[in-house]
């Protein structure tokens, strides 16, 4: 392992390595739980049907949101304006069709689809469907309805006041945080195509091959060398994210490792196919840079990719920064391990056509 | 034999680097490769340390052939290649030790070879500088440490005093010496004549992939030892002068080299040349005759110069 110890000294040695790959997540961090953007969403309520029903489901969206009063007509601008995140349109006769079990669809507007809107949506879907179940049961007694919904409202007020509402935020700002993790582990593309490229450089890369070191171990440990670096941000950021700002990972932080240690398999390869590709240390930063940082906004590391335009959102597909925060977002959203295989699965086969491609490239040592 | 080559051929794309080499090293020698750039010494190296891949022949080092015993035969062999190949970023020592551990040393052998390695390139008391503070010659010994830590049966020295000064030079060309003496072949590439006439007890002269004349430095110069060698200096020699002196009967050779004309001649008479620059019109301040030297030899092999100017 003299290749794997070579390199971990060389990157200690070299503290630019050291501010990209953990200073440069950790200042984004520490800005991602410091910032009063990720507060409570601020919802404006349009009630056409002014009745007991529709007011408790005010009070209940009160419990999750700020909750503002618009119009039909000024609606569009306060959305625009960001006066509030998102619209609900209760319709005429909602009360009626709930008691009478007939199904009903509650209008909602939003600019742009967020953890924030989408979490309001799914709380409102879930109150909705509660309330369909207990006009059912009531075979459309009002007393009774109300007087059953008085009673789950009791629960469900103390249920959300205490989980839903603190955590919503702070799964906002645990993913934008995963966001600069990500971009963190990007950067050993960087690292892993600069270090062989200047083992070419130097003539070294050569020379190695004159000891008994076969090209097979040669990348092996060059590999094992920047996965271990990886391991070791992660694991610090982790726990940076953990103790300091006590980030919201999910019901499993393990889970959230995987993916971030995938995502690293995946970066190493880059790094490794860029170096077979260019011919100097110049070139691979240039291309690293070149792909590091679009990779980032593209894959949603900076903004929600729901932000951008259809086109791009369709390109992001194709990146692999995409598939970790995808992964990652499912993961702090209350998703196990089982529903993100599938973009492991990508994320694995993303690393393997690259690694597929650097050894296609580089075939033998001295050309 | 500690290496033997047969029919060795290497392609790249059209261009044929080996051109069925076959050569054979014995053990205890200082084995000399003289060549001008290009001429496939560096390729021929290259495919004795499995760098390269051959398209055809087969390569035996220490009686064991090479695509099968590659691991184990690099074990014994230490390259000291033309570029000074070590990490700036690490002391003498480190960059020592690195090799070392590659060759698969550890603990006290490990140490003792370093140890060994400073002293003998007379870097023990620069151990924990770093190269960039080295001159170019303390580089290219370094260079040497890390090729002998593991000390190895044979090394393979490729333009090892490119560069230098000429105290380091004769540093390096002592410590050649002293490496034969402890048993220790050694393969010398160069196309500096006069270092490998110097050290070399074989030496071959490679062209165009090919081994053309292969012997002791005796040996190679009999090859013209009927041959005279005449340096005429003149003003502004032109080659015109050397086409009308290549079409004499009995000039092996003419060149330029500044301001000296260089013939190689068997048969004919001095007076003969003199009258051709006389009637050309060349005014003539010198007349030398000189023994063939190596250089000769390749010229006259090679029909050209082995490098530009000289040093």
């Amino acid at each position: 392992m003299v290749i794997f110890q070579n390199n971990i000294k060389r990157f200690l040695m070299h503290k630019l390595n050291f501010v990209l790959l953990m200073v440069i997540p950790l200042i984004f961090i520490v800005l991602s739980f410091s910032g009063s953007w990720a507060q409570k969403a601020k919802v404006g309520i349009i009630d056409h049907d002014h009745t007991l029903l529709s007011q408790k489901l005010e009070q209940s969206i009160k419990t999750q949101a700020d909750v503002v009063t618009v119009t039909d007509r000024n609606k569009q601008d306060q959305l625009i304006n960001s006066k509030v995140d998102s619209v609900i349109v209760i319709p005429q006769k909602f009360t009626q069709f709930m008691l009478e079990g007939r199904p009903i669809k509650l209008q909602s507007y939003h600019v742009q689809a967020s953890n924030v809107s989408s979490g309001i949506q799914t709380f409102v879907s879930g109150y909705l469907q509660d309330m369909k179940i207990m006009a059912v049961s009531t075979h459309g007694d009002k007393n009774m309805f109300y007087k059953a919904l008085d009673h789950y409202q009791a629960n469900h007020f103390t249920l959300h006041v205490t989980s839903t509402d603190t955590s919503g935020a702070q799964k906002e700002k645990t993913m934008n945080a995963l966001g600069f993790v990500i971009f963190g582990l990007f950067m050993i593309v960087s690292v892993s195509s600069r270090f062989i490229m200047e083992d070419i450089k130097l003539k070294l890369y050569n020379r190695f091959f004159t000891t008994p070191l076969s090209i097979g171990s040669y990348n092996v440990q060059n590999i094992l060398s920047y996965l271990t670096l990886a391991t070791v941000t992660i694991l610090t950021l982790m726990a940076i994210l953990v103790l300091g700002f006590h980030a919201a990972l999910g019901p499993s932080p393990i889970s959230v490792f995987l993916v971030l240690f995938t995502f690293s398999i995946v970066s190493v390869s880059i790094g490794i196919l860029i170096s077979s590709l260019v011919k100097s240390t110049g070139q691979a930063t240039a291309l690293s840079q070149l792909i590091i940082t679009p990779f980032a906004m593209l894959g949603g590391c900076f903004w929600p990719i729901s932000i951008t335009p259809v086109f791009m959102q369709k390109i992001s597909d194709f990146v692999p920064t995409t598939w970790g925060m995808r992964a990652l977002t499912k993961l702090v959203y209350g998703n196990t391990l089982n529903d993100v295989i599938i973009d492991l699965l990508i994320l694995i086969a993303f690393a393997a056509v690259f690694f597929l491609l650097a050894s296609w490239r580089r075939s033998e040592i001295a050309s | 034999m500690i290496i033997e080559v047969k029919d060795l051929v290497k392609r790249y794309k059209d261009f044929l680097a080996i051109d069925h080499l076959s050569l054979t090293i014995k053990e205890g020698e200082i084995f000399g490769l003289l060549g001008p750039n290009g001429a496939g010494k560096t390729t021929l190296t290259n495919t004795i340390l499995g760098l390269t891949a051959i398209d055809q022949g087969t390569i035996t080092v220490f009686g064991k052939e090479l695509r099968k015993h590659e691991r184990e035969i690099k074990e014994d062999i230490g390259l000291v290649p033309q570029d000074i190949a070590v990490y700036d970023e690490l002391t003498a020592y480190e960059n020592i030790r690195l090799f070392g551990k590659l060759f698969g040393l550890r603990g006290e052998a490990l140490k003792n070879g370093i140890d060994d390695a400073l002293e003998f390139t007379g870097l023990t008391h620069l151990k924990n500088k770093k190269p960039s503070q080295f001159s170019g010659g303390m580089k290219r010994r370094l260079n040497i440490a890390c090729a002998i830590v593991h000390k190895p049966k044979l090394i393979i020295m490729d333009e090892p005093t490119v560069g230098i000064d000429p105290q380091s030079r004769n540093y390096i060309l002592e410590s050649v010496k002293k490496l034969n003496q402890l048993d220790c072949t050694v393969i010398y590439i160069s196309h500096y004549m006069e270092e490998v006439a110097a050290i070399c007890s074989q030496i071959a002269i490679v062209d165009k992939g090919r081994i053309i004349a292969k012997g002791t430095k005796e040996e190679l110069s009999r090859l013209i030892v009927d041959d005279q060698v005449i340096s005429v200096d003149v003003e502004a020699p032109d080659y015109t002068i050397i086409e009308r002196l290549k079409n004499l009967h009995g000039v092996k050779d003419a060149s330029i080299d500044g301001q000296t004309v260089r013939i190689v001649l068997n048969e004919l008479k001095l007076n003969t040349v003199l009258s051709t620059f006389l009637e050309e019109g060349s005014t003539i301040t010198k007349v030398a005759t000189n023994t063939p030297t190596l250089e000769d030899v390749f010229l006259t092999l090679t029909g050209r110069a082995l490098r530009e100017g000289s040093r």
